[in-house]
This record gives structure tokens, C-alpha cells and sequence, in this order.
């Protein structure tokens, strides 16, 4: 088996983001990291976001940070990754893409201990960098120019310390001295006397502050300075330095933040707490930014509760008097925050969308008479606390990039019965998760939908005027067409009737047209009329008893087909009317005509395309020395022919260097697009030369014939295609994409630009006309989100009513929404009350009894355990069962499982032994369960029913269990349930349910289970997949077959009955079968004699899995499901990420295939090497060698390669650049969205 | 030189080079520390662990980080009392 990796949707997580002047203009970029990719953001005055780049890199970037040079004006991105290497990007504005500048190795690859790459720090005047490992390693190299102003590196100096643990790193702004680097760091090498009797925590491991300079005249790097600090120091901050500030360093550690710099006496503060946050436990600053301007700077800070803080320094020449904090605002908790310089912050969320906010004020308490505004700071108990504010006060958002991080869990299904399959996952963490809808298409937001007379046969919208210099490009009327009638619409603030047009009535419109500068043409069944700005209007007959049956038009030309099979072909003249030039008889009915736009700096178009109904699709010359002559031909295999159309598009030729063609001016390529009554749609390149058509591509989009018509779309021109559904076609930086919108079915549609929105589309449904805008272009999914209000677990669906049944669970939840006061005063209520009991009994046994300390009373009863905010503590837990119509999107039932009583596991089924086919809902739990170590007060398995046609749970039973249950699925009528590491079958008791078959052979935990006859595949926590075979005669479970590797399964899915696909945390996507021998053995076995008395190797199974494929998809996979994303298409293996990316593996199915992409694979390798110096191949076999999976998102750079680079590789392979793209889209297109 | 000096010298600037290589008298202890440290250091090498641990233990991410990182300084605790030749004498 050979499959293919695709992306679907790329990672959403952003690790890190940084701003600069990437591209050299004034303009402010965010480069961010996702991990394995970088992306590169713009924003405008408006903080709407858009996306310019994204690059996938094939390595692990941990780290990256942005210089310039002294005295430049653009901005290099350092990347820290798991190369061993260091690289220096550019960002190349001209081909869009980063070109690496350098590239200096230093260390075996992987993301080791003592091989840099972890942290990186520049001098604040860009001359050196710092790059460290976690432990020891620290190198750093010095950068310059050369005469020919380009960027130069040095050769590393080392700055290593052995056994030190480097916490954090940051550049100190010296100026133009010699530059310093500051590390917080732990020396741990004292510990190997072997006679420490202290507490570590607190034994001779001190927390340090070094700064290391480095001697650029020497050119060495020496310790300077080295001071301790707070025990739980974590973060190093720049104080900027020379003229702009004191210079030093900021040092948070839990509860202060202090400053510190060489001959400088510590200035500390204290972090303000939240009201009723845990005292005992310090407050730690996850993420900071700063921001400097002309005569200030400050520090903009986040605690792990979301509270921002801006800290603002006194000074005094370089003298430090004060550190203030004060309380900003709080915002989702970030892992990244980023203060640009024109006044916006971009905060990187950990999971959830990513924001950009405004600064409406920097909160220097001007309003202190508003109570309003400002924040009650209270002193007590030696802290500051604050109550957070609901609501943002001085920052706005503005926008949001969308993510998808983390997915806990996904499924791909049809329960609303939409024909194309729905994505359903479980996202966010927290009061931040949701159960997030989504669907392949962008989303579209209406903006009127009004019922019409009768049903329209066409729409077409007047713009004010034709020439493309004018102002006011916004159109003057929407003219609908019905049987018999036209009215006329004109645009403004309302949309009303308008008869003052000079557009017959009285009839069917055939075209509306604008031609020459301002005039309109309508062209009817009977004739056209031609209508002059003036209203001076010109009618054209049609001869003898001929209708007209097509015409198409553009600015200056008109060529209109007779019934017959006659086509006359008109030019706008000097004097601004019609003239006939040519009329031909094609003796045979005419079903499509389309004439080509005119090109720039000419007059006139020099293609007709048309087509009987049986096709083919004819090109005509429309040159006056070959007028109406046949040039090329397209065939459509006698299908019918539903609609034509020709458009200009900016698009990126394969093998064609597209920048000599745009200096060039030659605006874009022309397609000629065919739709077909069968719902197919064909694409050919037109040349704008010769007229040849050639790179024919062939999409279907659904059921109904496919209708075009032309659009607007980001100022470029793009095709809608209407069939069963509405497809969007359009050039996506260089890419031509088709899209589906996420609307209804449409018959009718044409381009709308008014004065609200320039670009909107209005159509017809049925009797109904309807005006929307298309949102977020470049999107791939459109999102519904159903908000819930803890970190989701898992969800299944109802079999019978199709209710999404969802499992929340927490532990340290979050309390915001909670009176917690109350249950802590309860809590403690409790607690005097049972120790007075105790005391009392205690007194009555006194007698009896002399050994009473109250010790012993003590330890009898736990002390309370409080919770606190934002979140209540460890080792406390909250979990829910919700019940949701996937359509109303109403929940129907929150059902709160009992106080620390936690849910891991879920599913449906029905005992047949009940014999009514009634289903349950069972829920795997476990009671006060501590994570590490892992440990739990009890256990159960709970059984609920169904009440009130499913909205309704209600509890039936619980039943003992030793461990948690993480893993439950139905089996052949009973339950078969993963306790611990031992599988059990469960039945249905009166009062519980009941044991009937049990294997304990698993070594540890059981994290999933499948059943597909009396197999069972079971899925462990670190030791891989396991086949068992149940024996019904004999009531006996036998673990058969194994796996050779240790895996740390987070899910499996069933293949076939012999095959199952896997993933693991780390990352490793793979596939094991069953030896067909052993799978017969098995089966062949009736009496399980064979299997009882066989066992393996060192406890092993007797039988192991082979191993047939296997790939590294670069971050946790946390599901993997087996189904079909297209209709009628065959399987996928889809993978969803804890980064929010979804994935597919697409088997192949013909050897052909096979061989052309492992080679297109291997040229890109060699020809193409990823851009943070990772080996491809070393990448994709991280954890264990890749085997049988092409990995499709590097062949897919190949688009990205520059023309002479893809004729090469496609010389390679023996065909044409084009036809390797046409493969790549392909096998998309067919298999994928 | 003898083949053994050389060896000896190889595995000495082995252990010099790449923190964490064993020696043929390592301890237990040594051994599980050193492989606690490979693991700590992988966990926030790929940042996506740091994730999953966060989204296990409702933490924020750079709380988790902290805590890998404090982790690291000494995974296992302090190494056990080393047992004399006296105190194995008197086992025996």
C-alpha cells in the first residue's frame, strides 16, 4: 500500500510571532511560527488581516527573532530549529517568498539537549546574535556587511557552561559598546556528591543572571557578571538602553518583577493578584512584549490567568528609582504577544483564535473621576488585588485570524443530510472550547434576500460607467429579466424600480450589456436596442421571422446568434453606434457564444468562442483577415453544452517565468471555461497569440448543469459557477482555485458593486433575488461554532436520533462563572463539623481510650480542599455530558457529573440480551484522579438512559471499576471496556452491570478499543496495538498479535479486518497488518487450543504486525478517522492535529502514480532543500523511518519553484511542467476538497 | 599507546562533547537522570507537547514550560546515599 500526505488545512497554532520590516517598505509585517511552517501577515489602517506567505519548512522551528543591520531598513528573521543549524531569512517581496541568506551548522539535528536552537537573542543594534540550547551550549555569531552591502556572518564563539539549564535569553541594549547577551540559568553539577541531605528545592541550585559580552576587538565572549536571583526566575526582558532608557535588564520571576543591571542595586515590584486567586501559589508572566518610541517605552506583560500588566520604569540617566505595574486589561491567554509599532497589538493565542487589538489608550488613568474605567486596588496580605475587568478597556479588537487549535476530537459526518459531509470538531480548551462546524466553502454574509414577481430567466447589473479611469465604478442598475417582462432596478441607498432606463419592458432580455463609454445594450429575442447616456436609442431588428437565441458582448464589440444557426458580428464605430461587419450561416443551432475581453492597449477582442448544442467548443478568429474562422477547437465528448466564458485571470504559468510576463504588461492569462449539462466544468489555457487552447482540466461540481458567469473578486476577475452547488473560481496568489460558496443553489448571478460594498454579487434562487459579499477568500472551510464550557473530551452521535452527545472534563477548572465563596465557606462548614464529631466521639472513647492527639483527628478527615480564581487547584475536577441538535445547534441537556467525579470515555450502545434494542449512553469515570503520578480514589462505569426522545439523560447505575476507564466500545451486544490495562466484557445487570470475560495480558493502559467481529484491536497507552480474538464457545479473550514498537497511541481507526492505521503523540502516523497467515491461522483455530498455549517472546503476543507504513506529520495527531470527504469518492485516512492542521493520507491506486510522485518527491528533494536546513527525509522519518508515503506537501512546492528549476524537474520526470501541476491538482482535487 | 588508553581518551571526549554519553561505571540513578533531562528537553524542543500537557493539566503554556524547565534541574531527586563497603559488609 502506497499513500499520499496531504495537508488539508494547515496548523493554526501560533508558537510565536514577531513584527518587522520584512519586505523593506514602511509597511509593518508579523511573521509567526506554527511550528513546522512560518507564515507571514500583513494588516491595514483598519487591523484587518490578511496572509501574504506561507512557507512549510519540514523541521521543527523552535525559535525565531527578528535584526537589522545598523543603519538598514529592513528586518532579517533569525529561525532556530531542530537542523542543527542556524538560518538567516529574507523575505523577497518580488517572488513572495523567504530566500535564505545563511546557513551555519553546528550541531547534530533533532531537538536535542545541548544543541542550540531553543533560544535566540540579538544586540539591539543587530551586530551579533546569541543562539542556546536548554543546556549548556550557547554560540554566538557576529554580523556585518560587505562592500557590496551584503549580509555577512562570523564564525561562532562559544559561550558554553556545562551543567547549566538556560531558562531564558535576551540581548541588553548597550548601545554601540561592546554587546552583551543575559541569561537566567541553573548550575545543576553540584549534585553528584552523592551526600546532599537538604531539600532541592531550596538546596545550593541558585537561580543566576549572567551577562556575557562579547569582546568585538578581541573577538571572544566572556561571563562579565553574574548575580542570583529569584528561585523562580523564568523570563529575561530588554530595557532599552543609550539614550532611550537606563539600559539593564527586567526579570520576572513568580509575584515581582524586578530590574536588574551590572552596578545597579535590585529594584523590585509586586505582581497585582485577581480577587481570590490562591495566595499559596505565586503568579507567573507567560509571555511579554515591549514597545519603544521617541521618549518612551514600556512593557506590556500577561500572567498565566490572562491579566495584561504594563510596566513603565523611573529613571534617572541610568539610574533605575522605580518599577511600576499596573493592571491593563486581560485578553485571552497568549502564547506570543507582539506591541506593533503603529499602535496595535497582535496577541498569538495558545489555543483559540489569534487577535489583533488597537490601543484605544496606553491606561495611564487619565479618567480617575470615572469610576467607570478605572480598577479598585486593594492591599492586603502583602499583595495588591484587583477584580479584572469584564470588558476590554483600552485595547479594541479589530480582527482575529481563525484556528482550530487544539483538536481534541473530530469526526467527518452527514447528520444533517447535506450531501457533502460535514467536519465536526472539538476545539479550544476551557471556557474557550467549542464544537466547531465546518464545511467546505467559504462563507458568504447576505445582505438582502427579497421574493420577485415571478421567476427570472437572467440578471445583469449597469455600472455608471464603462471606462476603467472613471471614479465611480459602482453600477447604476440590476436588471432582471422574466418571461415577457424586464424590470429595471437602480442602485442606490435602496434598491427601487426605475422606468426612466430606456430598457424595452415589454419582453424577455436576452443581454444587458454596457458598450463604448457610457451606453447600455439590450439585446431581446426580436432585435437589440441600443441605448446612448443621452437616451438617444438605436433598434436592430432581427431579419425575416429569426429570433434571436445567443449574443455576447464585451466594450466595443457584439456578436449575436439567429435561430438556424446564423451569427452576426457587430463593432461599436467611430460615431459611437453599431455596425454589422460579417454574418455567417453555421447551419446548425447555436447553444453557446462567448466572446473574449478585450486586452489592454487594444480596441478589440480577437476571440469567439461558440458551440452547437453536441459541441465541440469552437474558437474563432475574430481578426478581419480571418473573420469568423475556426482557429482551435475544444471536444466535450457530446455533452451537451450549458454555458461558455472566457476571462482574464493573474495567474502563475508552470515552467513560465511569470515575472517577465507581468513587466511586460500583459495582464494575465486567458482561460476559456465550458460548463456541461452533466455538472462537469473544463478549464483550457487560451493563448493570447495563436489561440490555442491546451491544459485542459475537468472538475465536477455536482448534479445540476453548470451555469458561469462572470465576477469580481479581490479587483481580478473570477467565474461563478452554478450547479447543484455554487462554485467560486478565482486566482489566489498565483493560484487558480475553485472554491465552493456556502450558499443556496442559485440560477442566475452577476457582479454588484455599490456604494457599501464594492464588491458583492447578486442572484437569483427560484423567485427570490439575493445580494451577498463573499468573507475570507483563501479560507478552505467555513465555521459554525457551538460554545462550551469546559475542555472537551470526546463526542459521539446518537445512532438513532443523530444528537451530538459531548463529554467536558477539567481538572483545575475554571471558576470564573462560579460563586466560589459559597462553596468554600461550605467546604469549610463541612470540614468544622465533621472534626466536631470526631472530637465529640472522640471525648466519648476518651475514657476508654488515652491515646487522643489531635494529630489523629487531623488525619482523619482531609482539610477542605478551597478552590480558588480563575481556576480552582489541582487535583479538582468538573465534568459535563452535553446532548446537542446538530441542527438547532439548541443544547438540550448539560448534565453535571458528580462533584471531582471525572469522564474519560463515552459511547452508545444496546444489550441484546435485553432483546428491546434500547440504547445507553456509558461514561468511563474516575473520582479524585490525580494525573502525575497517576493515581485515583475510585472509579466507575456509568450507565444512563435516554428520557424525553433523547434530550434527556438519566442515571441507571454506576458500577465499580479499579481505574479509570479510558477506552469503551460496543461488542457484539455487550460492553466491552478498557479498565486499566485489563479488557473487559461487560453485560447488563439488575443493578450493575456484570462481569463476563476479562483479559489482564496488556501492559498499561487501554486508550482505544475497536471490535469488527470477535477481533478486538486495542490500542495501548505507550506499547502499541494489540489484536485479541475472542472465543465465544469458551468465554476467553487471547491477545494474538503485537506490535514490534513502542508507540504511545492517541488513536487508531480499522482499515480492514487485518489492517489498522495509528497514531502516536510524537508525531508518527502508521500502518500494521496482519500476516494473511496468521490471520487464517486465527481463524482456522475452532478450538483456540493453539492460541491458549502459545505465547511469544519476553511476555509478547505470539504473532506480530507487520509494519507496512509509516510517516512523521510533525505534531501530535490526536485523531485519525477513515472516511470520504467527496461524494462518491473513495477513502481517506484524515489526521487532525493538536496545531489545528487536518491532514489526509490518500492511497494511490495505480502503480504509475506511484512512481511518478516518489521520483517528483526525490527531485524535489534534491533540487529543492527545506528552507531551515532540515533533511527532508530525516524529518519525515523522525521517530522511525518513512515507508510507503509520499509525502504530497513537498511535491506540492514544486509550484513554488522558480520556471527554470520546474522545467528542469519536469524534464526529469519526461513531461511538461504543466502536466505535473495538472497531477498535483489532481489528485486533490479528486480525493480532497 | 595502548588500544585501552585510546578508547579510555575516545569515551572521554565523547563525554565531554555530548552531555549525557554513559560510562561503564554509571549508576542507576545517573542513567535515569540523564534520560529524564533527553526527554524534559525534547518536550519543549516540539512545542507541541507543551500543548498537550497544558490541555491535561488546565495549565498555561508557559506555566508548563517553567515547570519542564525546573524539572530539569534534577528529575529524579537527589541520588541515593551511596552504601559504603562497611555498610555492604555488614548486609552481608
Amino acid at each position: 500500500m502506497y499513500l499520499y500526505n496531504l495537508t488539508l488545512q494547515r496548523p493554526t497554532a501560533v508558537y510565536q510571532s514577531i513584527c518587522g520590516n520584512f519586505s523593506g517598505t514602511k509597511q509593518i509585517e508579523i511573521v509567526l511560527n506554527h511550528g513546522r511552517s512560518l507564515e507571514m501577515i500583513r494588516y491595514d489602517e483598519d487591523g484587518k488581516m490578511s496572509s501574504v506567505l506561507y512557507s512549510e519548512v519540514f523541521g521543527v522551528i523552535r525559535s525565531i527573532i527578528p535584526f537589522r543591520l545598523t543603519s538598514g531598513s529592513k528586518d532579517y528573521i533569525v529561525v532556530g530549529s531542530d537542523s542543527g543549524r542556524v538560518v538567516i531569512l529574507e523575505y523577497n517581496s518580488t517572488k513572495n517568498q523567504f530566500d535564505k541568506v545563511h546557513q551555519e551548522t553546528f550541531g547534530r539535528s533533532g531537538c536535542r539537549r545541548i544543541v542550540p536552537g531553543q533560544y535566540l537573542a540579538v544586540d539591539p543594534k543587530g551586530r551579533a546574535f546569541m543562539i542556546g540550547a536548554i543546556e549548556k551550549q550557547k554560540l554566538v555569531y557576529i554580523l556585518n556587511r560587505d562592500s557590496s552591502a551584503k549580509l555577512t556572518i562570523s564564525s561562532p564563539l562559544e559561550a558554553h557552561k556545562s551543567s547549566t539549564i538556560i531558562f531564558s535569553m535576551c540581548g541588553v541594549d548597550v548601545g554601540f559598546e561592546n554587546p552583551i547577551f543575559a541569561t537566567i540559568s541553573v548550575d545543576y553539577s553540584d549534585d553528584s556528591g552523592g551526600n546532599i541531605e537538604e531539600d532541592l528545592e531550596d538546596n545550593g541550585k541558585k537561580k543566576v543572571l549572567t551577562f556575557y559580552e562579547l569582546d568585538l576587538g578581541l573577538n571572544n565572549v566572556v561571563r562579565k557578571w553574574s548575580d542570583q536571583i529569584d528561585d523562580t526566575a523564568n523570563i529575561v526582558m530588554t530595557v532599552p538602553g543609550s539614550n532611550e532608557g537606563p539600559g539593564g535588564v527586567l526579570v520576572t520571576s513568580e509575584d515581582y518583577i524586578v530590574y536588574r543591571n551590572q552596578d545597579h542595586p535590585e529594584i523590585r515590584a509586586k505582581i497585582p493578584r485577581r480577587y481570590n486567586s490562591n495566595p499559596d501559589k505565586g503568579l507567573l508572566i507567560v509571555s511579554y512584549s515591549s514597545h519603544k518610541q521617541k521618549n518612551m517605552f514600556f512593557f506590556l506583560v500577561q500572567s498565566e490567568f490572562g491579566d495584561l500588566y504594563k510596566i513603565t520604569l523611573d529613571f534617572k540617566g541610568e539610574m533605575v528609582t522605580a518599577v511600576n505595574i499596573s493592571y491593563f486589561d486581560t485578553i485571552p491567554l497568549a502564547n506570543s504577544l507582539t506591541v506593533l509599532k503603529n499602535g496595535f497589538l497582535f496577541a498569538a493565542s495558545e489555543f483559540g483564535d489569534h487577535s489583533l487589538y488597537f490601543f484605544k489608550s496606553l491606561g495611564d488613568d487619565t479618567e480617575e473621576g470615572n469610576n467607570e474605567g478605572t480598577i479598585t486596588m486593594e492591599e492586603k496580605d502583602g499583595f495588591i488585588w484587583f477584580k479584572q475587568r469584564e470588558e476590554l478597556k483600552n485595547l479594541v479588537q479589530t480582527s482575529t485570524l481563525s484556528s482550530l487549535s487544539p483538536i481534541v476530537d473530530f469526526k467527518v459526518l452527514d447528520i444533517v443530510r447535506e450531501e457533502n459531509p460535514q467536519l465536526y470538531s472539538l476545539c479550544g480548551t476551557s471556557k474557550d472550547s467549542s464544537l466547531k462546524v465546518l464545511r467546505h466553502g467559504l462563507s458568504v454574509s447576505t445582505i438582502t434576500n427579497a421574493k420577485l414577481p415571478g421567476v427570472p430567466s437572467g440578471i445583469w447589473t449597469v455600472p455608471k460607467s464603462n471606462s476603467p479611469s472613471a471614479q465611480d465604478q459602482t453600477d447604476k442598475y440590476i436588471v432582471v429579466s422574466f418571461v415577457g417582462s424586464t424590470s429595471v432596478l437602480s442602485v442606490g441607498e435602496t434598491i427601487q424600480e426605475n422606468h426612466e432606463s430606456g430598457i424595452l419592458e415589454s419582453t424577455t432580455t436576452l443581454l444587458i450589456g454596457s458598450m463604448g463609454e457610457d451606453s447600455i445594450l439590450q439585446v431581446f429575442p426580436t432585435g437589440f436596442r441600443f441605448i446612448r447616456s443621452d437616451m438617444r436609442t438605436n433598434e436592430w431588428r432581427a431579419p425575416g421571422r429569426k429570433t434571436i437565441v445567443r449574443a455576447t458582448c464585451n466594450q466595443n464589440q457584439l456578436v449575436i446568434a439567429l435561430s438556424g444557426g446564423e451569427v452576426i458580428y457587430f463593432e461599436l464605430d467611430q460615431s459611437g453606434g453599431l455596425t454589422e461587419i460579417i454574418k455567417k450561416d453555421f447551419r446548425r443551432d447555436i447553444a453557446c457564444i462567448e466572446i473574449s475581453p478585450i486586452p489592454k492597449g487594444r480596441s478589440m477582442a480577437r476571440f469567439l468562442a461558440i458551440s452547437d448544442w453536441e459541441g465541440p467548443v469552437r474558437l474563432l478568429s475574430l481578426d478581419r483577415d480571418n473573420c469568423l474562422g475556426q482557429i482551435s477547437m475544444l471536444d466535450t465528448d457530446k455533452v451537451y453544452i450549458e454555458s461558455l466564458s472566457i476571462v482574464e485571470m493573474q495567474v502563475n504559468e508552470a515552467g513560465v517565468d511569470n515575472f517577465k510576463v507581468s513587466s511586460q504588461n500583459m495582464g494575465g492569462s486567458l482561460f476559456l471555461f465550458v460548463g456541461l449539462k452533466n455538472g462537469v466544468i473544463k478549464r483550457a489555457t487560451l493563448d493570447n497569440y495563436s489561440g490555442e487552447l491546451s491544459d485542459i482540466r475537468t472538475r465536477l461540481l455536482g448534479r445540476r448543469p453548470v451555469k458561469l458567469f462572470k465576477i469580481k473578486v479581490r479587483g481580478g476577475n473570477g467565474i461563478l459557477a452554478l450547479s447543484s452547488r455554487v462554485w467560486l473560481n478565482y486566482a489566489n496568489q498565483g493560484k487558480l482555485e475553485i472554491v465552493p460558496l456556502s450558499v443556496e443553489p442559485l440560477e442566475n448571478a452577476s457582479n454588484l458593486s455599490s456604494d457599501q460594498s464594492p464588491e458583492s454579487i447578486v442572484a437569483t434562487s427560484e423567485d427570490h433575488i439575493i445580494i451577498f459579499t463573499i468573507d475570507k477568500l483563501g479560507d478552505l472551510f467555513n465555521q459554525e461554532t457551538i460554545k462550551l464550557g469546559a475542555t472537551p473530551r470526546r463526542f459521539i452521535v446518537h445512532p438513532q436520533t443523530n444528537y451530538i452527545i459531548t463529554l467536558e472534563t477539567e481538572t483545575n477548572y475554571n471558576t470564573e462563572q462560579i460563586d466560589i465563596e459559597k462553596i468554600n465557606a461550605e467546604r469549610q462548614a463541612e470540614y468544622e463539623k465533621k472534626k466536631q464529631e470526631i472530637q465529640e466521639n472522640m471525648d466519648m472513647d476518651m475514657d476508654m481510650d488515652d491515646n487522643n492527639d489531635d494529630a489523629n483527628t487531623d488525619g482523619q478527615i482531609k482539610k477542605p480542599k478551597f478552590i480558588y480564581k480563575p481556576k480552582a487547584g489541582r487535583g479538582q475536577w468538573r465534568s459535563i455530558i452535553k446532548i446537542i441538535d446538530p441542527i438547532s445547534h439548541q443544547v438540550y441537556e448539560s448534565y453535571q457529573l458528580d462533584e471531582n467525579e471525572a469522564g474519560f470515555s463515552l459511547c452508545t450502545l444496546s444489550f441484546s440480551d435485553r432483546g428491546d434494542g434500547e440504547i445507553f449512553l456509558v461514561v468511563g469515570c474516575g473520582n479524585n484522579v490525580i494525573l502525575n503520578p497517576k493515581s485515583c480514589e475510585s472509579a466507575s462505569i456509568n450507565l444512563y438512559k435516554f428520557t424525553e426522545e433523547g434530550k434527556k439523560l438519566q442515571l441507571v447505575y454506576k458500577t465499580e471499576a479499579e481505574e479509570p476507564v479510558y477506552a469503551m466500545a460496543p461488542f457484539q451486544g455487550r460492553l466491552c471496556a478498557g479498565v486499566g490495562k485489563n479488557i473487559r466484557i461487560y453485560d447488563m445487570g439488575k443493578k450493575k452491570l456484570l462481569r463476563k470475560c476479562e483479559t489482564k495480558n496488556l501492559p498499561n493502559t487501554i486508550v482505544n478499543i475497536h471490535s469488527l467481529g470477535d477481533r478486538l484491536v486495542v490500542g495501548d497507552i505507550q506499547e502499541s496495538i494489540h489484536f485479541i480474538k475472542y472465543k465465544k464457545l469458551e468465554n476467553m479473550l487471547y491477545v494474538f498479535a503485537d506490535d514490534l514498537a513502542p508507540r504511545w497511541i492517541t488513536s487508531s481507526v480499522m482499515l480492514d479486518y487485518d489492517t489498522v492505521a495509528g497514531a502516536d503523540k510524537f508525531g508518527n502516523i502508521f500502518i500494521l497488518r496482519l500476516p494473511s497467515n496468521v490471520s487464517d491461522e486465527v481463524e482456522e483455530d475452532p478450538t483456540g487450543s493453539k492460541l491458549k498455549f502459545e505465547s511469544g517472546l519476553l511476555n509478547g503476543a505470539p504473532h506480530k504486525l507487520e509494519h507496512i507504513a509509516n510517516i512523521f506529520a510533525g505534531d501530535a495527531i490526536t485523531t485519525l478517522n477513515k472516511t470520504s470527504l467527496v461524494v462518491g469518492g473513495s477513502d481517506v485516512l484524515l489526521y487532525t492535529t493538536i496545531s489545528g492542521a487536518i491532514g489526509a493520507l490518500i492511497p494511490f491506486v495505480s502503480r504509475e502514480d506511484v512512481d511518478f510522485f516518489s521520483s517528483l518527491e526525490l527531485q524535489l528533494r534534491n533540487e529543492h532543500a527545506p528552507l531551515c536546513g532540515r533533511d527532508h527525509l530525516a524529518y519525515r522519518s523522525y521517530y522511525f523511518p518513512v515507508k510507503n508515503i509520499i509525502d504530497g506537501d513537498l511535491c506540492e512546492q514544486f509550484i513554488t519553484l522558480d520556471p527554470q528549476k520546474q522545467r528542469q524537474i519536469a524534464e526529469e520526470l519526461s513531461r511538461s511542467p504543466s502536466e505535473v501541476l495538472k497531477k498535483l491538482e489532481d489528485i486533490r482535487s479528486q480525493k480532497l476538497l | 599507546m595502548s588500544e585501552r588508553e585510546s578508547l579510555n581518551s575516545q569515551l572521554e571526549h565523547l563525554q565531554m562533547r555530548y552531555v549525557g554519553t554513559g560510562h561503564a561505571d554509571i549508576t542507576k540513578h545517573e542513567w535515569l537522570t540523564n534520560q529524564h533531562r533527553d526527554s524534559l528537553s525534547s518536550f519543549i524542543g516540539h512545542q507541541s507537547f507543551l500543548s498537550l500537557f497544558s490541555i491535561a493539566e488546565n495549565e498555561s503554556v508557559g506555566r508548563v514550560k517553567y515547570n519542564t524547565l525546573s524539572k530539569m534541574i534534577s528529575p529524579c531527586g537527589p541520588p541515593p546515599k551511596i552504601k559504603d563497603t562497611m555498610d555492604l559488609e555488614k548486609d552481608n
